[in-house]
């Protein structure tokens, strides 16, 4: 099982100490920055600050490749996608359809910041543990009127937690499964078609089953939704705001 | 401290999986549950923790009814359960913050948290691999990680259902071996195995066989008394020796459990 996939490194960087409230608030800002960025000018700073930011956090690239790698194929579709279906001046054509220079231009932009997205996201992980990130989302989701909606913040950052559990458990159990049908004889070259089928009815199960699996074992260790403590208690240092603020302003400077 | 009384379990298909069970477990005592698969045991077991609730009869824990939904988070906070399939159970994405989920959801504060988390690695013997994720480790590891994560609960019972059953022998020897030092440490243990073996020094041995209790005394005795074939499952090989030195002619005083006893009474013999 490839365990690589948004896992907390354990280290003791400055961004590993970071509150996690000041990360989360800092990938927030760097999230609507890179969804703002309409030039490669643009992009380019903000690979900059990702790659000052890995520096500071001593995380392999290796790692950050590892979360991005299963993502890349989705990255590529969009990216051809965009490259072919958008109307400008044309490059050369395949089938009947243009590819067209503003397509490719549009396609590397919205590729690179879904690519920045998951970079900054796996850099998240990789510096704070799921439980720090969901303490972090719950104390700053605790002021709001949740309550009004029959939710609680404990309850949001619990399901936002168990999103992360499942994204590594899920990503093994499909390399699991695909080994188990390729070694049955499942041809993914030739039969793309029978071989989703094949694999997403199976994952579709194992996702439910595992679901409910999970629900009994949460259950047995006395979950019962609602206020839950957490085994840590970050404090908001002046650090923590100086960082953020240092961050801010980078990010404004810069994008 | 558990007490069950003429319960009776169906599905929701409606099969019958226990029918008129009486079992009462004291504070302390070390019961091994066995029987072939499908047997009941985990039905069992699951209705102890009010992870189900019969459809007749009786069952409480401390007193409290587990029919009653009020009395779920004491009863589970009282009987702890550790799962056959480790990585079903797993909660948080380190060792130290899946360990931490059950005190979180009890409310406790964060330093209190730490050394509950702290108490019961040391017990288990993994304080190693606190910031390890729990997938990445091997079978016997990943059972101490989920038995750490119960005994953080500080429960005064806990139930271990075929946690050894898909483990290599080194690795079943350490679980085990885990077993016993939380059973002497003053916690109730209900260990549910097909390994007969695992059962030679629990307090009380008890056999099921299609949803029902059909033995229900010391290892010793169920294993003299019992022809437990029938049942589907198998006698340890220590005791299959005896028995058989015993039909050639050479018995000993008494059946042997171990390979220590038979040891013995084969020296007895010269």
């Amino acid at each position: 099982m490839n365990t690589l996939l948004f896992r907390y490194v354990p280290g003791n960087s400055f961004l590993h100490r970071l509150d996690p409230r000041v990360k989360i608030t800092g990938m927030m800002i760097v999230s609507i920055s890179i969804f703002m960025s309409s030039s490669l000018r643009q992009l380019a700073s903000v690979a900059l600050i990702f790659f000052l930011l890995l520096l500071v956090s001593s995380i392999s690239p290796k790692i950050i490749f590892d979360a991005v790698r299963p993502m890349l194929l989705f990255l590529a579709v969009i990216l051809i996608l965009q490259f072919f279906l958008m109307d400008g001046e044309p490059v050369f054509y395949i089938m009947g359809h243009d590819a067209t220079y503003e397509g490719l231009r549009h396609g590397v932009l919205l590729t690179l910041r879904f690519l920045f997205l998951l970079m900054f996201a796996s850099l998240l992980t990789a510096t704070t543990t799921p439980s720090l990130v969901t303490v972090g989302m719950e104390r700053m989701l605790r002021p709001l009127p949740l309550r009004k909606l029959g939710i609680s913040s404990f309850d949001l950052a619990t399901m936002v937690f168990l999103s992360l559990h499942f994204v590594p458990f899920l990503y093994g159990s499909f390399s699991h499964l695909r080994d188990a049908q390729i070694s049955r004889g499942l041809d993914m070259r030739r039969n793309p078609f029978g071989a989703v089928y094949s694999l997403s009815v199976p994952m579709v199960r194992i996702a439910i089953t595992s679901a409910e699996e999970v629900a009994v074992a949460m259950e047995s260790r006395c979950y019962q939704g609602g206020h839950r403590s957490s085994l840590h208690a970050p404090v908001l240092q002046k650090k923590d705001l100086a960082a953020l603020l240092a961050f801010s302003i980078l990010v404004l400077a810069l994008v | 401290m558990i007490d069950i009384r003429k319960l009776r379990y169906n599905y929701p298909d409606g099969t019958l999986a226990l029918d008129s069970v009486d079992l009462h477990i004291g504070r302390g005592e070390f019961l091994v549950i066995a029987g072939r698969n499908g047997s009941g045991k985990s039905s069992l077991v699951r209705h102890m923790n009010a992870l189900l609730l019969p459809s007749e009869g009786f069952v409480s824990v401390n007193g409290l009814c587990t029919s009653q939904k009020k009395h779920h988070p004491d009863i589970r906070r009282a009987v702890g359960m550790v799962f056959q399939e480790p990585d079903s159970q797993f909660i948080g994405m380190t060792v130290e913050e899946d360990i931490a989920f059950g005190p979180e959801n009890l409310g406790l504060p964060s330093s209190r948290i730490r050394e509950l988390v702290d108490m019961s690695m040391t017990t288990l013997g993994i304080s190693g691999l606190r910031y390890l994720s729990p997938r990445s480790l091997s079978g016997g590891q990943k059972q101490k990680v989920a038995t750490a994560g119960v005994l953080a609960m500080e429960p005064e019972c806990v139930i271990f259902d075929e946690v050894t059953s898909m483990l290599d022998p080194l690795s079943r020897q350490e679980v085990l071996g885990a077993i016993r030092r939380i059973h002497a440490g003053g916690t109730t243990v209900i260990h549910v195995t097909h390994r007969l073996e695992e059962a030679v020094d629990a307090d009380r041995l008890v056999i099921m066989d299609s949803g029902r209790i059909v033995a229900d005394d010391l290892p010793r005795n169920v294993f003299m008394e019992h022809d437990l074939e029938g049942y589907g499952i198998e006698m340890p090989v220590m005791v299959t020796l005896s028995k058989m030195l015993a039909r050639a002619g050479f018995s000993g005083r008494r059946l042997a459990l171990t390979k220590e006893e038979l040891l013995e009474d084969i020296c007895q013999l010269r």
